[in-house]
């Protein structure tokens, strides 16, 4: 005999219970420290700052582990978090020309002022499991973490490869918009399409690799006219400055570390402007290049309609890469088919068997 | 007359979040039933020798840092621009255009409805919200006569009838119906109570 | 009293191959009494500290009450709104509990349903949301209520005025599956140019016979704008036309918000030759005997065996508790 299913509060109750001792695991396990997902697992860290769109190594840590590992999980949770935050006010523009860095390369030229750095990264090992990383090493010796990697290595400057190219004209300069509005903060308004640039990249930002790297890579493959190449990526420690309506002067209250990268990409121009490089730009918060270079790539190919450029493919359409880009939206409503539709499968239900009894009706006569 | 120190205006509502959110049900129930009258509470005045206002304790209510007011003429030396704008935060604004809400105690001062935003046809959203302070308003179940009002909220229709706005403000909001989604929407103030009258509604059978 | 649905649920930590979500063996004794006190509510509470009322920061709530009073004004245009993330994940509600908690207050009575239940893991997890942060009472009884958050269907009980209705939204853009870019259709809208849609309902007819859109089924709002009514049951529709109640519908994800306020005209699409159809069933309510509400199928054997039953929990379970009152 069919009665009403209730017990919907008490399930959640224990599927709460029951998520506790999933995360956990076995109890003869070490448990997971924040700490240690900061600095070990820091990649993830990273992408769970920049998708959650808030800088916090140690936050990020946190939901990295209250999700299980689920990167994505862990974005919105920082996101929620964010969204609680009050609003203090906004920063200076980062001056990424004045960065301590860690690494800094440049693909189109053999050299350049302030070197190229190679510093810690995984481009040139070989991909082969290190199995002697499944032993737990026992020393308490910092080997040189310290030494090496907080502190940047004294490069020097690292004039910027564009500033060069600009100046001899053969790169479009990076001119503010008209009037020099600020920008839109896409937290407090929503998009609405044509988009500026400065919009564009915003949601750039925060929006999810993957996705990013599918458009990027399009690009690449003839869904898009640029022919890129990497003017400078570079990683490392930038200020955050600040000023104070009531102070009247800037104050440096943080360093973090992003990672910057410049694309440059084939000759725009028309009859009354001489054909000149491109600009593509990615800015990421820490070490993220994949991520940095992607949005690069796109924001390029979104430029499209601003360089007259005809828009054919979906990496220049701004309307679907911007609307497809943020992973909460996107998590949540391809996993919101999980709720409960049956009032709307009965209605298609009915629909069908109507449809089919017609049907019939209508062949055997 | 100079605009008052800081220290004279007054504190604004004793609870904020309760009362922002009492008078919001308030006003959206005037909105979604135009001609209904409706009572405003927790009314607040500027300052200690101002009146409380309906209109003033609902752009309390209402407005925040991304909102722009413009004033009345015979209110900009009052307490109430610096009392908005301290607790608040909107922007003051000097003309018509340009403004979310404009506030007009004068009905001798009122602005032609066409100087005011009346939003776009793509969106019609960004339109303004005009608030008049008025001494009285009737309403009467009615028939068809050129101060009728149909449409969303009204239930047939109704006759309202509000002392001191004039024939050319009624011709002229007869005219803008035929914008339509542009438009402006208005509310009508007493010392203590509201009618709204939205640009969805129809004038006089038009 | 507290709003606990069902205490009797078996714990599953002792007993592991319990599944909580399909036991009901337990729950025959609190379904079987119908007398009105079982008609789960909750008196007002204290709010969990730490929160604001309601969750959302007051800039957030005015921006969006602000949102609000022009799509009352405009009925049937979606206003854009900047969405807050919310706790939870966009495509789950967060539009009908941002419109919500900013129209929320310490005296409103709360009910909320998912799909006509109140009952359903959603709804709860809706309620408990609100009765978290900011203790107000919540209710079953439609005729309680002041506010009504729903996903995906509108009470059978008639509404009353000075109720308001909350609706979680996931398209919000009726022409959407036909015209997926935003800067088409609001072109479409502003000139009320909305032959795409009538074509796919020709389409329809040619190729189906009839119209084949039955949730969902896009109306006129105030003879102006075409609107999603939200995935209800075309069932449902008539139910907004000229209704005393305000309707409001909140879409998260998509950053819109839109109104049909009482007493407004509301009419679904169909031609003078294949005009709007309402769905029926042929047999009544299995467990109540009503004749005139939207039935949900229920599978109850692997033979194909099923049965229907109201979909609105509050509203068979009041008709069965009035039966017994006869009987008596």
């Amino acid at each position: 005999m069919y009665v009403a299913v209730k017990g919907g509060e008490k399930a959640i109750e224990n599927s709460y219970k029951l998520l506790e001792l999933e995360r956990r695991g076995p109890a003869e396990v070490l448990e997971l420290q924040v700490k240690q997902i900061q600095h070990q697992l820091r990649l993830s860290v990273a992408k769970v700052m920049n998708e959650g769109a808030l800088y916090d190594p140690e936050l990020a840590a946190l939901a990295i582990k209250q999700a299980s590992g689920d990167l994505l999980e862990a974005c919105f949770l920082i996101r929620t978090f964010r969204s609680s935050l009050p609003r203090l006010g906004y920063s200076k523009p980062m001056d990424t020309l004045k960065m301590r860095v860690k690494r800094r390369i440049s693909a189109t030229f053999k050299d350049l002022p302030g070197g190229q750095l190679l510093g810690a990264t995984y481009d040139y090992t070989q991909r082969l499991l290190d199995f002697s990383l499944l032993d737990q090493k026992l020393n308490t010796d910092d080997e040189g973490y310290f030494e090496n990697s907080s502190s940047p290595s004294d490069v020097g400057d690292t004039p910027s490869v564009m500033d060069i190219l600009e100046q001899e004209n053969l790169l479009q300069a990076d001119t503010p918009l008209p009037g020099d509005p600020d920008p839109k903060d896409i937290t407090r308004e929503p998009l609405h399409f044509p988009t500026d640039r400065p919009t564009r990249l915003q949601n750039l930002v925060r929006s999810d690799e993957g996705f990013l790297l599918a458009m990027a890579y399009s690009t690449q493959r003839g869904y898009g006219h640029t022919h890129p190449f990497a003017a400078e990526i570079k990683y490392g420690f930038v200020s955050l400055i600040i000023e104070p309506e009531e102070l009247g002067f800037p104050i440096d209250i943080a360093d973090i570390e992003v990672t910057e990268c410049q694309m440059i990409n084939q000759f725009a121009g028309n009859k009354e402007i001489a054909p000149q490089f491109t600009r593509g730009y990615g800015l990421v918060f820490g070490h993220q290049e994949r991520k940095a270079m992607a949005m690069s790539l796109v924001d390029r190919s979104l430029r499209a309609r601003e360089l007259d450029e005809p828009v054919e493919s979906p990496a220049q359409m701004e309307e679907f890469v911007l609307s497809h880009s943020d992973s909460l939206e996107s998590s949540g409503f391809v996993q919101h088919l999980k709720l409960p539709h049956y009032v709307d499968f009965q209605s298609e239900l009915e629909l069908l068997r109507r449809l089919r009894s017609n049907h019939s009706k209508e062949i055997t006569p | 007359m100079t605009v008052p120190p800081l220290f004279d205006i007054s504190a604004g509502f004793a609870k904020t979040h309760e009362a922002s959110q009492g008078i919001f049900r308030q006003v959206l129930r005037s909105m979604s039933r135009p001609g209904l009258i409706v009572d405003i509470n927790p009314l607040v005045s500027a300052s200690l020798c101002t009146k409380a206002s309906a209109a003033g304790s609902i752009l309390l209510a209402l407005m925040d840092s991304d909102s722009s007011l413009n004033i009345s003429k015979n209110l900009q030396s009052s307490a109430w621009p610096k009392f908005l704008k301290f607790h608040t935060g909107c922007i003051l604004s000097e003309t018509y255009a340009g403004s979310n809400f404009i506030w007009i105690n004068d009905l001798k001062n009122l602005p032609s409805l066409h100087e005011c935003d009346l939003g776009s046809e793509t969106f019609p959203e960004s339109c303004t919200t005009l608030l008049l302070d008025v001494q009285a308003f009737q309403v009467t179940q009615s028939g068809t006569d050129s101060t009728s009002w149909t449409g969303p909220g009204i239930s047939e229709t109704i006759s309202v009838d509000i002392a001191g706005v004039g024939a050319s403000f009624w011709e002229e909001r007869r005219l803008i119906r035929d914008v339509y989604p542009r438009g402006i929407d208005v509310i009508f103030c007493s010392a203590n109570q509201i009618v709204s009258l939205p640009r969805s509604t129809r004038i006089g059978g038009h | 009293m507290t709003d606990s649905i069902s205490n009797s649920t078996p714990d599953p930590l002792q007993d592991p191959l319990q599944d909580p979500l399909t036991d009901r063996t337990k729950d025959r004794t609190v379904f079987a009494n119908h007398d009105q006190s079982t008609w789960q509510s909750s008196s007002p509470s204290s709010p969990q500290t730490g929160f604001n009322f309601a969750y959302l920061d007051e800039k957030t709530k005015r921006m969006i009450r602000r949102a609000i009073l022009k799509a009352v004004a405009v009925p049937g245009y979606q206003v854009p709104f900047a969405s807050k993330e919310m706790p939870l994940p966009y495509g789950w509600g967060t539009g009908g509990i941002q419109v919500s908690a900013s129209i929320i207050g310490k005296n409103d009575v709360l009910k909320v349903i998912d799909q006509g239940s109140d009952d359903t893991v959603n709804a709860v997890n809706i309620r408990k949301f609100f009765q978290k942060t900011t203790g107000i009472s919540t209710t079953q009884n439609t005729e309680e209520a002041t506010l009504i958050q729903t996903r995906h269907r509108i009470p059978e009980t008639p509404l009353k005025e000075d109720q308001i209705m909350v609706y979680q939204v996931p398209v919000p853009e009726p022409l959407q599956r036909l015209e997926p870019r935003a800067q088409e259709t609001r072109k479409m809208h502003a000139l009320a140019d909305y032959g795409l849609m009538h074509v796919k309902l020709y389409e329809d007819i040619t190729h189906f016979g009839k119209i084949t859109s039955t949730y969902d089924y896009p109306v006129m709002v105030d003879n102006r704008y075409l609107s999603s009514p939200s995935p209800i049951p075309k069932f449902d529709n008539p139910k907004l036309h000229q209704s005393p109640a305000l309707h409001l519908f909140g879409a998260g994800r998509e950053k819109r918000i839109y109104a049909i306020p009482p007493y407004t005209d509301v009419q679904s699409l169909g031609f003078e030759d294949y005009p709007f159809e309402l769905q029926t069933w042929s047999q009544p309510c299995a467990l109540c005997g009503s004749k005139s509400s939207f039935l949900d199928e229920v599978i109850t054997n692997d033979k194909g065996g099923h049965m229907f039953v109201c979909s609105d929990s509050f509203y068979c379970q009041k008709n069965l508790s009035g039966e017994k009152e006869n009987e008596l």
